[in-house]
């Protein structure tokens, strides 16, 4: 029983910043009068506002004072922001937060071929994806504690190369500089493709199966079918996933870094979010780590809204 | 109603294709070569967790030869595993429960109303997804201990809810857009049934399988936090389970691999427990949300 | 249909499992969180019951033999003081201080916490106690290192129990490489010479473990301890001593000396301080160790303890003391929250286990050496009884280098890069010399 909303007016995921406006001006029937029922919002708005909004504000104020909680801050101007600025470590640590996002189209594509591969003439692809989800399903803690003895110079990971002969491959793989990015940026993608692949699943479900019926028949290989028929159907959707990646490299790192690499060696795989944490809750320096966390806020939003600017116009072209 | 209920849901339990019975063994093959490295770290946390010392000395990578199955018990006894469950069942509940509420009632105003005000506000909502945790952390703090809230698990609660709310919407919102029928919301308008009866009567039954899934990735979410229940909640008989077992690992003078992989292995028993309950709910529950 | 409804079931079944399982622990869960209210809040030596909080990175009863000392002095202590009630919590050290950031900024928290002072207590002095005026002048008689751990000139944190930098070698390594196993090097030269004749018999001189930093860190307190003068030690405490002088250069260069000839354990950047190097030791592939453990015991399980020798770090050229010393300080610190409303009777409690008895259990149960000259205690190992007859009559006895947070947090993430090569000594030593100067000198 299929629904008689063709996918094109269906749901169209919403990428932050890009709320459909025509979807907005829809007929609107009986149009309420918008503060009659505005309790429905008030309990998300209050929730939000107070413990979302109000930190925020809280330490954007701070940024500008040599802030100490609790004991004299004085104001200080631009004092913080100049000396993040100018701070070799800051620098370094943002050039890693940018070198991660090149493993932005490794996490995409990998769930996206998969999902790609089970939609069709896969037995048991539902108990697959079951089976793809459950590394998604564990926290960090404890894949961090997993990989950590995974990869030791002496764990199964490199004694598994010596088995198959590729001495030369064995790293140290959390503990060198040249590999730890690199490697960190895989263990997010063992940790978080299966979600990928019961997203893109969902979206595969919805573009019309004669389509890549089509393609196929034409002699069109796996990757051409991905690449010309399924990629195209889904952009909202990849756009949306992709969005969703960048926003978890930049805030959602933090636990990643604190259990895997404690951002070493050296600063080679720290991250903003967890340099916020060492700056303010190891070395006690608020006024810095709240200038950081604005630095990285305006960054993300800037991020977000190319994302979403992207994504507008490409639903316009098409 | 019952048609409606169908229509809500028919996408919902529509599996994959099988217009040709024929199934590839390309395909399936390489499906079965990526789920080896999906379960092979369990397995050898597994493995690490019940060797015996002993054996685990001389054959770190192996499947153990030797079982000891007493650290299992030690562990659990000398984090209170079982007190640390009910702790971050109780923090991690109230989280996912407010989140539900929360997000089904606001995401609803924000179907019955697309305004420019409600377009603005739904903006905001969403950036408050891009908002560090980290950098809220000192703010709560501050705002906990004044207000007395520090070591309280449902104020905890409180947080976790707040910080999935803005997914919640979203998430939400987009499925109301899909899966409400206007037609039905109409009718009852016309019966002269108030917001609170919509919500109640048709908006909450008909949303039942986005608010699964919404309950189950709360759940997953929440429960591995470290930082803010680290901070929140210090008393050790409150510890939440992830705080519990990452004691174990951080522990200055007791780095023991084969301990911090049992507390691994005991703080991912219950996700498993909840994922098995939860996993088609979850894909149903997004299928829904997003594929349609 | 019939497909839909049972597909049904079990969502409904989880949600309503999710809200009754919530609705139940939040109910029994209530209890659990009053109990957590203060007791009283009368100032101490009172009839009124009083409840000290006190926050603990060792104390794990049943885990380790300080928990249990721990424990037994706890009990002994609200024998005597039946109005006082001691709760005694567990944090591990890697969550410590930024719950005692915290409790700073909370302006509450343990009545009493272990700290450490000099330069590193610096950057919690918001919440710490003063306590120049609480020790009386025996207790000043009887305490070793007072002077380590006071920050700026301030006794913020008062030292309790011993803790050595020293090195365990093994015997029967000694014996095969051909080396006098009753006379272990004492100079540099001879020490470079015994880990040549180790390395050819096929073990490593020295086990390693670089990862987290620690064991840089030890390394560097033996090795300062001969090349800081008393005026620089001063400095340090003060955080005045420049990163970048001769005598933490030379301190560090040895290291590198050590790791370019090999002595090192292999992989020594992959390792941790603890508990990998005492394992290398333990299993017979290395024969040194830089040990810090109260405990000889399990090592000598191991090995035998007939085969266990402890000696102190040989002697550098530019040592400024001119034979072998034991490198020796406060163990753990004890400091008292600002926000205490019970100072006096967390003085008691303080006092208490600074006292000669107390260190003798802390040591006859837990193995940590007193830094009480009155307390009596002695060991049926010979590897223990020889730290102990050092702790108590060694006339050299000093220590080295402290580090702030910042700067102990660049040492840690960048030694295992300056050992193996990728990285300069003067490189780190700069960049930790820049952040000492942004942070300025400490003020008591």
């Amino acid at each position: 029983m299929s629904s008689p909303v063709t996918p094109s007016s269906g749901p169209q995921p919403v990428v932050p910043g890009a709320l459909q406006p025509q979807r907005a001006r829809r007929r609107r029937s009986a149009q309420p009068a918008p503060l009659a029922d505005a309790w429905l919002i008030l309990p998300a708005a209050v929730l939000c506002v107070a413990i979302i909004v109000a930190p925020v504000a809280y330490i954007t104020v701070n940024s500008f004072r040599d802030w100490d909680p609790g004991y004299a801050s004085p104001w200080v101007g631009l004092d913080n922001y100049v000396e993040l600025l100018s701070s070799p470590v800051f620098r370094e640590v943002l050039g890693n937060e940018f070198f991660y996002l090149l493993g932005l189209p490794v996490w995409v594509a990998v769930p996206l071929f998969i999902s790609f591969l089970l939609h069709d003439r896969v037995p048991f692809a539902g108990w697959f994806r079951t089976v793809f989800f459950l590394p998604a399903i564990l926290s960090p803690a404890v894949v961090g504690v997993v990989f950590r003895y995974l990869l030791v110079p002496d764990g199964p990971v490199n004694e598994g190369l010596r088995a198959i002969g590729l001495d030369a491959l064995t790293r140290n793989w959390l503990a060198d500089s040249s590999t730890v990015k690199p490697t960190v940026i895989i263990i997010i993608l063992w940790a978080g493709f299966g979600t990928g692949v019961l997203i893109f699943s969902a979206g595969l479900a919805a573009l019309p199966p004669e389509q890549i019926e089509a393609a196929r028949i034409d002699g069109a290989n796996v990757v051409q079918q991905l690449w010309h028929v399924v990629v195209p159907g889904m952009v909202p959707l990849i756009a949306l996933y992709t969005v969703l990646q960048v926003v978890n490299v930049f805030l959602w790192s933090f636990p990643w870094i604190y259990v895997l690499t404690a951002g070493g060696p050296g600063n080679s795989s720290s991250t903003l979010d967890f340099d916020i944490y060492v700056t303010t809750l190891s070395f006690g320096r608020y006024g810095l780590g709240a200038a950081e966390a604005v630095v990285l806020m305006l960054l993300i939003g800037a991020l977000v809204g190319v994302g979403s600017l992207v994504t507008t116009v490409s639903r316009r072209g098409r | 109603m019952t048609a409606l209920v169908d229509r809500a849901t028919g996408a919902l339990v529509r599996s994959p294709r099988r217009r040709r019975p024929t199934w590839s063994l390309g395909r399936t093959l390489t499906a079965v070569v990526l789920a080896v490295p999906c379960i092979y770290p369990l397995v050898y946390l597994v493995s690490v967790s019940v060797a015996s010392a002993e054996d685990y000395q001389v054959n770190r990578n192996g499947i153990p030869r030797q079982l000891d199955l007493q650290r299992i018990g030690d562990v659990w006894v000398r984090i209170e595993f079982g007190q640390a469950v009910l702790n971050s069942l109780q923090a991690v509940g109230v989280g996912v429960l407010v989140m539900l509420l929360v997000s089904s009632l606001g995401a609803y105003w924000f179907h019955v109303h697309r305004t420019l005000v409600a377009q603005v506000l739904f903006q905001v909502a969403v950036v408050g997804m891009t908002v560090p945790v980290v950098a809220m952390i000192i703010p709560l703090f501050v705002l906990f201990s004044q207000a007395g809230l520090l070591n309280e698990l449902w104020a905890l609660g409180l947080v976790y809810g707040a910080i999935n709310t803005p997914f919640g919407l979203f998430f939400l919102t987009a499925y109301y857009r899909s899966s409400l029928p206007n037609e039905l919301l109409e009718a009852a308008r016309m019966d002269g049934a108030g917001r609170l009866r919509e919500y109640w009567s048709i908006v909450l039954p008909l949303s039942r399988p986005a608010l699964g899934a919404l309950a189950a990735l709360g759940f997953v979410w929440t429960w591995g936090d470290l930082l803010m229940s680290l901070v929140l909640v210090q008393t050790p008989a409150l510890r939440t389970v992830t705080v519990a077992v990452s004691a174990l690992a951080t522990g200055r003078f007791n780095d023991d691999a084969q301990l911090a992989a049992t507390g691994a292995l005991l703080a991912l028993l219950p996700l498993i427990v909840i994922f098995l309950f939860a996993q088609r709910t979850l894909q149903r529950g997004v299928l829904a949300g997003i594929g349609k | 249909m019939t497909r839909t409804t049972r597909s049904m079931r079990p969502r409904r079944l989880t949600l309503a499992a999710l809200a009754v399982t919530t609705a139940l622990v939040a109910a029994c869960g209530g209890d659990g969180g009053d109990s957590t209210a203060e007791g009283g809040s009368a100032a101490g030596g009172t009839d009124t019951p009083i409840t000290l909080t006190v926050w603990d990175w060792q104390y794990e009863p049943g885990s380790n033999p300080f928990g249990d000392a721990q424990q037994q002095l706890d009990e002994e202590f609200m024998a005597a003081n039946p109005d006082i009630t001691i709760k005694h919590e567990f944090y591990p050290y890697g969550d410590f201080f930024t719950l005692i950031q915290t409790a700073i900024t909370a302006k509450e928290g343990p009545d009493v916490f272990m700290m450490y002072g000099g330069s590193f207590g610096a950057d919690y002095t918001n919440g710490l106690e003063p306590l120049d005026d609480y020790l009386t002048d025996e207790q000043r008689d009887q305490l070793l290192y007072l002077a380590d751990a006071t920050t700026g000139g301030t006794q913020y944190v008062v030292p309790w129990t011993t803790y050595t930098t020293r090195l365990l070698y093994n015997k029967e390594l000694y014996t095969k490489a051909g080396l006098d196993p009753e006379a272990p090097p004492e100079t540099w030269e001879e020490f470079l010479a015994a880990n040549d004749a180790l390395r050819e018999i096929g073990v490593d001189p020295i086990a390693a473990g670089f990862q987290d930093g620690y064991y840089g860190e030890w390394m560097m307190y033996a090795l300062t301890s001969q090349t800081l003068t008393d005026e620089e030690f001063q400095q340090n405490l003060r955080g005045e001593l420049d990163w970048t002088s001769p005598a933490v250069t030379t301190a560090v260069e040895r290291m590198v000396e050590l790791a370019e000839r090999g002595d090192f354990a292999d992989d020594f950047e992959s390792f941790l301080a603890t508990p990998d190097t005492i394992d290398q030791f333990a299993a017979g592939t290395a024969a040194h160790v830089l040990s810090q453990e109260t405990s000889n015991v399990t090592v000598e399980e191991k090995i035998g303890a007939e085969n266990l020798g402890v000696m102190r770090m040989p002697m550098i050229p530019e040592s400024q003391v001119d034979e072998p010393f034991l490198a020796a300080t406060y163990n753990l610190g004890l400091s008292i929250g600002t926000w205490s409303p019970n100072k006096d009777a967390a003085w008691e409690y303080i006092s208490f286990l600074l006292s000669a008895e107390s260190q003798e259990v802390a040591f006859d149960v837990g193995g940590y050496f007193p830094n009480n000259s009155d307390s009596e205690v002695s060991s049926d190992s010979p590897s223990q009884q020889q730290i102990l007859d050092w702790v108590a009559t060694d006339p050299n006895i000093r220590f080295g280098i402290g580090f702030r947070a910042e700067e102990g947090k660049i040492f840690d993430s960048s030694i295992a890069q300056v050992l193996n090569g990728e990285k300069t000594v003067a490189d780190l030593l700069g960049e930790i010399e820049a952040t000492r100067q942004r942070l300025g000198p400490v003020e008591g």
